[in-house]
This record gives structure tokens, C-alpha cells and sequence, in this order.
């Protein structure tokens, strides 16, 4: 399913919604105002490895998701090895059955209730990495999340994020404004230092009018004046976030008025994912979203794998819902489509008195949809050779990244986005098919 | 007062020490000056409240124990008259900078209501541990917070033991470091928080719906640190049980890196971002509370009275219920008790989409506080939908406030006269004049334009609601 390389600069058939295709907008550069619906398109340089979109609008380029489970997704639970009797012995009634777990390759097995992921593994199109994570040892859910999403684990000076040093690396100076998004109230760290906007839903970005009470009639009246008022302040960070808003505001309209939930999509755990789905399937080529799913930091109750009711089934079951609705949705715009599910850390093997688990290290990663290399990918230490009694992390987390960024977003230079870490060929886990 | 105050530091002081600046407040900072003001709302039981009171009646969930909450009260309604009570108290509310204190504190320790039997202690938590102690000792605070039930429901520590061979719960030992006292690279280890979660074993809850704290000596082990070590130089010296605890906590709040983080913490709310831990503001605070022996006030003072403090007018961005708050304190909305019910629905969508409402944060590190956090392209959109519910009074048909007092008395003759009008009357100054123009280019006028008697001021509220002007502090 991944497409060969050569294929950048030709068309590809992707949905688009009507009239709305062929119109593209760019986003202020350096500052300057937005120009809306510009006839010319300019290409990025496929020299600095973004995913191109070519001259007549069409997107070719593949998108990267980064699904991140906040408040350190127990990967034990989610992923757990069988026939192991330390998992059973030190986590009694919440352990995953042997019997109950979706056997993947005989060392390990899903959770009952990820029957969409099992689906998706069984199609070859969802890589497992257990044993995942970063080498900083903390086990702080701000700090990890922190350090993990500026992709420099051992300071946490960076200003930007590793997928806004990509964007920002790989864009060119007249972009697609929605070439970044990052699903919530505010920018993902990840994404920070890159022009990516943010948005809780797509109906947040509906401007009301006035509408009661009217003041001149004219029609645009509000858009004008926030336009210019947003265009003459001196104040930066409202100028640029205010502009990108009204930017994006014109031209997603048509989108935006009709972006209900449709029936069957996971209201709860699947509210971040709908609208990148809702964005891709109607065209726009969003290249790299942020989206989170919280509810992870299960020091309690945890509750059994079995039971219909236990809390973490509920979570890998609504998690579980989300990915395969989401890929469900996109159809064969799915396989342009690639999501990287991370957590900021596993948590401890053992189970506390609370019938919960505490912070601990290795996790597991999920790498699902377009160019995957499925299976069960990377390095397993086994629970008895424990970072003090937590899960050892063999495999690096920017390692998966570095893998999926090269093949399917076409990085040619990863150094600036994981300074300091070995992103070439030799440090990957064979989690994307061979391009 | 000075005559050397400045109007900037006066309006600077309204708009950063207050959930808006009004003509009232202004006011009572003219009167007295900026220092009085302060120590005025510094000591905030001096402030006559009781104007609120009728308004808070209409939502009593917010004030229950935790066994009248159990008797029949459904859970979501606590969560509603919580968020009410705090929208009240910072909208029509005196004690501006107390509700401002309160709310950090509420962050600082924070409990999301919507996590397991919260809701049944959140109430209790937020007047016995946030609003008492708000100005008082940090020491009190943090034994407080720890005894808390909703804290022992929120963070796990009601269901932490160590008696046979049960491994206790970290969250709370973890938090406690990390979020409430010293934090990172305050100068601890992993070993250490297991060390404290150990030491902490026994405090708990006699019910998970409408208990109270209470130390449960079978649960508690002391694990490591009764056979030597210490934690952040801390040793329990012959202490043992629920006595250890207590002294360790004491400990903790006593300690220099508590003292320079919750400066940091209150330089960055009341400062703004820019502010590093190792500037001198910071530290003089510290000296501040350690000197105090933990003394919340004396610290707030010395930030506020201080040079950085003064220079940074407007560096801070409003988070979206100061937004919302403010707002609709500058229009002057007015309270109609009949409606309450109306104005709480539409409050709390306003800012669900906006992503603050009170007291529901999931995480324990609380609502964010750096500017970037809260300006995104889809939180504008949101502002400025927002500003125009509140601009055009769209509350359901209630009067929510009175478009003439903004207007004044004689109403401006032109349409430039009404804009600096309405602007004066909500920000307290007249908006810029690239703004005003930005303005009155939308609308196909000009400043010298005549204002008609029928022209309806609401739009142009709208716009100044929205304007970059009213979305700093």
C-alpha cells in the first residue's frame, strides 16, 4: 500500500470536496498578512523533502499523525507478553489473560478489547513496538511529556518540537495554512515553532456574526474589522495567531458548517481524531496533526481485562474505536495516512495496593495506515531485566519517528529535528515498508 | 497617593490585580493609590461581600459538605455551582485579588471535579483549603490540602497502604514533590518519592463518598526511612505514624526551593512569562515567605510592589475565563436571579469552548499559565464569539446590561466620539487609534461621521470586546 517515491509530482485521486479543491490559501510569512485564495500556487521544494503539492492544487503528499495518549498509557495492558508468569504474578486481576489477550505473534497479544488494531495487524497494516520510549529517565508525566515532544531528551532548552522543526524545515515560504494542526485549546508542544494552528474542534473555527442586534448590515462587516484589527496590532503573538484564525476561517467554511460527529464515531475518545479525518477526506492536505487522547494515569482500579466495565478496557476500547473509525472513514485516503500512537512513559510491571500501577518507563507504540510494515517490531527485554522495576526502554522513540518521517514524509535531513540521535537507516525497527 | 502614580501604573494595577478593570475599581485605586489598594485587597476580610451573597444562594451545590452532596445531589450540579460560584465571586466580587489568589491556589493544588467521588469533597476542598488559607501560611495550606479528602480521592492517597506485602501508591508522594512544594530538580529521586509515598501510608479517607480524613495506623508502614536515610534533609528523628508525615510536610513548605518555586509561579501569573527563576524579584519573594515562615501575603506583596511588576503593562495575555469574566464585569452585566439558571448554561458554554472551565482540569498540575498555552487560531475564533455574545447581549432575552450607561450622558455625536466612548467605558482607555480606525474602515465610516439616535451601539461594543486591546492584561 505505500506508494513508490517517484509517484511525488504526479496527481493522486484523493475526495474533495465540491469547489473546494482547486482553491488554496497561504499563510503570512515572516509576519506579513495573509493573502487569501491565491491563484498561484507555489510548490515547496521537494529538495527539503516535504511532501509536495503540485501545481494544480492536488495534494500528493502523505500525512503523519502523532496520537498521544497523556498521562502514561500502561503499554502492558495494551500490549501484553504471553505465557509470562511475572506479568501474571505481579499484576493479579488486572493482568491480561493469556486466554482472553489477541495473540499477535506468539510472544505477545493485544488487549481483548483492541479488536479494530487486531484487525488492522491482521491486515499488515499496524506495527507493534512494545519495550518503546526515551532514554530520559523521568518519570514525571510533565517533564517526560515535555522533553518527548521537543525530541531532545536530555535538555529541556529546545524551544520548538520535533514536528515543528520538520514543518518548519521542510515548508516554504508561502504554505498551506493548514499544513499543521494540532487538535485542543492550545499548540502541542511537538508542534511548537512551526505555523501549525490549533483548534478544539472544526466548529471553533465559525466565526458568529452579529446577529440579534445589527449594526451597518453589511455583510463581512465583523470579518473586515477583526481582519484589520488583527492585521495593525503590535502585539506579535495575537497578530499571528489572529490572522492564521481569520485565514482559515474564509476558506474552511464550507467544511467547518457541516463537521457534526457522524453516526457511530466514538463521541468521547475519538473527538480529537474527527477533525483530521474530517480535514483530509474533504481534500486539504494537512501534512502533520497533533492529536491527544488523556485519561491514561491509572494509579487505581485499573480493573480487569475481562470485565466489561474495568477502566482501562473502556480506555483501550474507546482508543481502539477511534483508530479503526478514523481509518474506517478515510477509505483509500487512509493509506496516504500514517499514525504514530505514544505515550510520555509505561508504567511500573508491578501492581500497587490500589489495584492501579504507578509510572514506570517502557511503553508501547502503535505506527498504523498508510506504509506500514506490520508486526511486532523492535527489541523486548522481558520483565525480569527492569529499569528498576519498570520496563526497560530498548527501543527509542525517535527512532520509530526518524523511520516513519523519512519514508513517508520524504525528510531527507533529520539531524536538526532529533539533534544528537542516529536517525539514519541503522537505528530503525523496520515499522514502514520498504519505499 | 503619589502624585507621581502614573495613570499607566494605576490602569496596569486594574487590569493585572483584577478580573477587569471597571470605573469603580478605577475609583478606589484613584482614591487611595496603588500600594493601599494592595494592601486593601490584601487583607480582603476587611471587604464587605455580602452584596454577592443572594447571587451565590442560587447556586448552593457549591457551598455543601460532603454528606449533604451524597444525600440525592446529582454530582454534575456540584460541578456546575462550583464553576458559578467562581464566575460570580470574579465577575461582581470586591475582593479582586483575593479571588485571583484563590484561583491559583485552586490551581496549584488542583482537583478536577470530574475524577471519581471528587465532586462530593471539591466544595469542602475550596473552602477549607483554597479560600482559607489563600493569604495565610503555605505550611497550613499544604498539611490542609494533604488532609483534604477530595486530594485523597484525586490523587490516590485515600487507597495507599503498606500493611503485608502491598506496594503503596506514588501519585500523591509524586505530586506532592513535583507540583505542590519543591519541584523538579528540587533535589530529589525516584527512591525518594517511593520513600514518601511509604511515609504517607495511613492517610485516608473513612469513605469514599462522605468521609472524612483520617490516619489509619494498620495501613501505615514507614517503610526505608525508619532505618536511616532522608528525604530533602528530612529524617523522621523518632517520629513515626501520622506525627512523621505532618512534620515532613511542614518540612517541605519550609524548604528554600518551595519558597523559590511558588515565587516563580506567582512572578509568572502576576509578572508575566518573561520572568526567569533566578531574577531578583523572584528571590525577594522568596526571602519574602521564608522570612514569614511561609506567609503567603508577604510574598504576593513584594512581587507586586516591585519594580518588574511596574514595567510590565499588557505583557500578559488573559486566559479565556479571565476573558469571559472580565468582559462581562467592563460591560457591567448585570445578575437577574430569576434567569441564573439561563446565565449558568450559557456561562459554561462559553467557556467549555474556550477550555477553562473552573475546576475541571484533568491533570494535577492545573490550568496552564504560560500565554502561548491559550493563544491558538481556534481559540481567537472562540474570543471573539464570545465577545460578541457578550456584546449583544444574546442571554437568552435577559437585560443583561445597559447600553446607555456605556454610552454616558450627553450620548457622542459621532460615531468616533462613540467608539472612544464605549472603549473608555469597558477598557478604561481609549483604544488605539490604528484600532479605532480598523474599525470604522469595516463599518464604511469615518470618525467625523454624525451617530444617529437610532443607531444601535451593540456591534461596535462587539468589535472593542474583541479587539487585541482586551485580550491582555
Amino acid at each position: 500500500m505505500d506508494e513508490p517515491r517517484e509517484s511525488a509530482d504526479r496527481p493522486v485521486a484523493v475526495p474533495l470536496t465540491q469547489g473546494f479543491g482547486r482553491r488554496r490559501f497561504l499563510t503570512m510569512a515572516g509576519g506579513a498578512a495573509a493573502a487569501v485564495a491565491a491563484t498561484a500556487w507555489v510548490r515547496p521544494s521537494l529538495l527539503l523533502g516535504g511532501s509536495a503539492v503540485d501545481a494544480a492544487g492536488v495534494p500528493t503528499g502523505n500525512t503523519l499523525v502523532q496520537l498521544f495518549l497523556r498521562g502514561g498509557a500502561d503499554g502492558l495492558s495494551l500490549v501484553a507478553p504471553l505465557g509470562d508468569i511475572t506479568y501474571q504474578t505481579l499484576r493479579p486481576g488486572i493482568a491480561v489473560p493469556d486466554g482472553a489477550a489477541l495473540a499477535l505473534d506468539g510472544r505477545f497479544g493485544l488487549h481483548p478489547r483492541a479488536v479494530a488494531l487486531k484487525a488492522l495487524y491482521d491486515q499488515g497494516r499496524l506495527a507493534v513496538v512494545p519495550a518503546a520510549g526515551s532514554p530520559a529517565p523521568t518519570r514525571s508525566h510533565f517533564e517526560a511529556q515535555d522533553l518527548m515532544e521537543k525530541g531532545t531528551p536530555s535538555t529541556n532548552l529546545t524551544p520548538d518540537g520535533w514536528f515543528g522543526r520538520w514543518m518548519t524545515r521542510s515548508g516554504s515560504s508561502e504554505e498551506n495554512a493548514l499544513r499543521g494542526v494540532g487538535v485542543g485549546n492550545g499548540l502541542q508542544a511537538a508542534l511548537r515553532g512551526s505555523s501549525a494552528i490549533s483548534t478544539p474542534d472544526l466548529s471553533s473555527l465559525l466565526v458568529n456574526d452579529l446577529d440579534t442586534v445589527t449594526w451597518t448590515h453589511a455583510p463581512g462587516e465583523m470579518t473586515r474589522a477583526l481582519s484589520e484589527m488583527y492585521r495593525v496590532t503590535t502585539n506579535g503573538a495575537l497578530k499571528m495567531q489572529g490572522t492564521a484564525a481569520l485565514a482559515v476561517v474564509a476558506e474552511l467554511a464550507p467544511i467547518v458548517q457541516n463537521s457534526a460527529l457522524p453516526e457511530g464515531w466514538p463521541p468521547e475518545f475519538g473527538r480529537g481524531l474527527w477533525p483530521i479525518a474530517r480535514l483530509l477526506s474533504a481534500g486539504i492536505p494537512v501534512e502533520a496533526a497533533a492529536v491527544d487522547i488523556g485519561g491514561w494515569d491509572f494509579h487505581d482500579h485499573m480493573g480487569s481485562a475481562t470485565d466489561p466495565n474495568g477502566e482501562m478496557g473502556r480506555h483501550v476500547a474507546g482508543l481502539d474505536a477511534a483508530i479503526g473509525k478514523f481509518f474506517e472513514y478515510l477509505g483509500p485516503v487512509g493509506d496516504r495516512v500514517t499514525v504514530v500512537v505514544m505515550s510520555e512513559f509505561g508504567r511500573r510491571i508491578e501492581a500497587n495496593a490500589s489495584g492501579g500501577t504507578d509510572h514506570g518507563r517502557g511503553q508501547a507504540m502503535f505506527v498504523a495506515g498508510g506504509g506500514v510494515s506490520g508486526g511486532v517490531k523492535g527489541a523486548w527485554p522481558g520483565l525480569l531485566d527492569t529499569d528498576s522495576g519498570d520496563v526497560r526502554v530498548v527501543n527509542d522513540y525517535r527512532a520509530v519517528l526518524s523511520e516513519v518521517l523519512a519514508q513517508r514524509m520524504r525528510v531527507t535531513d533529520l539531524g536538526p529535528v532529533f539533534p544528537g540521535f542516529d536517525t539514519s537507516s541503522a537505528s530503525w525497527l523496520g515499522v514502514t515498508a520498504p519505499a | 497617593m503619589s502624585p507621581l502614580e502614573s495613570r499607566t501604573l494605576r490602569l496596569h494595577v486594574a487590569r493585572r490585580l483584577s478580573f477587569g478593570p471597571t470605573n469603580a475599581l478605577m475609583g478606589s485605586i484613584n482614591k487611595v493609590g496603588t500600594t493601599q489598594w494592595i494592601d486593601n485587597q490584601l487583607n480582603w476580610s476587611a471587604i464587605s461581600e455580602s452584596a454577592i451573597d443572594p447571587y451565590l444562594a442560587k447556586f448552593p451545590r457549591a457551598s455543601m459538605t460532603a454528606s449533604q452532596i451524597a444525600n440525592g445531589v446529582d454530582p454534575w450540579m456540584v460541578k456546575y455551582d462550583l464553576a458559578m460560584a467562581t464566575l460570580i465571586r470574579a465577575v461582581w466580587g470586591k475582593r479582586q485579588l483575593y479571588e485571583l489568589l484563590c484561583d491559583f491556589w485552586s490551581n496549584h493544588f488542583n482537583i478536577d471535579v470530574n475524577h471519581d467521588t471528587a465532586a462530593a469533597h471539591k466544595p469542602t476542598d475550596d473552602r477549607n483549603v483554597v479560600r482559607r488559607h489563600a493569604t495565610g501560611r503555605f505550611a497550613d495550606m499544604l498539611v490542609a490540602s494533604a488532609k483534604s479528602p477530595a486530594m485523597l480521592v484525586f490523587l490516590d492517597q485515600a487507597s495507599s497502604r503498606a500493611d503485608g506485602d502491598r506496594i503503596p501508591n506514588e501519585n500523591y508522594a509524586r505530586e506532592l514533590l513535583e507540583l505542590h512544594t519543591v519541584g523538579i530538580g528540587g533535589g530529589y529521586d525516584e527512591a525518594d518519592i517511593k520513600e514518601v509515598a511509604h511515609l504517607l501510608t495511613g492517610w485516608t479517607l473513612t469513605d469514599p463518598w462522605v468521609g472524612k480524613y483520617t490516619f489509619n495506623p494498620t495501613w501505615h508502614d514507614m517503610g526505608p526511612l525508619a532505618t536511616g536515610g532522608s528525604v530533602l534533609g528530612w529524617k523522621p528523628n523518632g517520629l513515626t505514624g501520622q506525627a512523621a508525615g505532618q512534620s515532613f510536610l511542614v518540612h517541605l513548605a519550609r524548604h528554600p526551593k518551595t519558597a523559590n518555586r511558588l515565587a516563580y509561579k506567582l512572578a509568572v501569573r502576576f509578572i508575566g512569562d518573561h520572568v526567569k527563576p533566578t531574577d531578583a524579584v523572584v528571590t525577594n519573594a522568596a526571602k519574602a515567605y521564608t522570612s514569614n515562615d511561609t506567609a503567603i501575603a508577604p510574598m504576593v506583596r513584594s512581587l507586586l510592589l516591585s519594580a518588574e511588576f511596574t514595567a510590565a503593562p499588557a505583557k500578559k495575555a488573559r486566559r479565556p475565563f479571565e476573558y469571559v469574566a472580565g468582559s462581562m464585569r467592563q460591560v457591567g452585566m448585570k445578575f437577574d436571579p430569576a434567569k441564573s439558571e439561563n446565565m449558568m448554561w450559557i456561562s459554561i458554554d462559553l467557556l467549555s469552548k474556550l477550555g477553562q472551565v473552573p475546576h475541571c482540569w484533568p491533570a494535577p498540575n492545573g490550568y496552564p499559565d504560560s500565554d502561548g498555552k491559550w493563544l491558538s487560531a481556534g481559540a481567537m475564533v472562540s474570543r471573539w464569539n464570545a465577545a460578541t455574545t457578550i456584546g449583544q447581549g444574546m442571554w437568552l432575552g435577559m437585560p443583561a446590561y445597559d447600553p446607555a450607561r456605556l454610552l454616558g450622558t450627553p450620548v457622542p455625536t459621532t460615531v468616533g466620539g462613540v467608539i472612544d466612548k464605549l472603549s473608555v467605558s469597558v477598557l478604561q482607555a481609549k483604544l488605539p487609534a490604528s484600532l479605532r480606525n480598523a474599525i470604522l474602515g469595516a463599518v464604511g465610516m469615518t470618525a467625523d461621521t454624525p451617530w444617529l439616535s437610532w443607531y444601535n451601539s451593540r456591534g461596535l461594543l462587539s468589535y472593542v470586546l474583541q479587539s487585541p486591546a482586551n485580550q491582555m492584561r
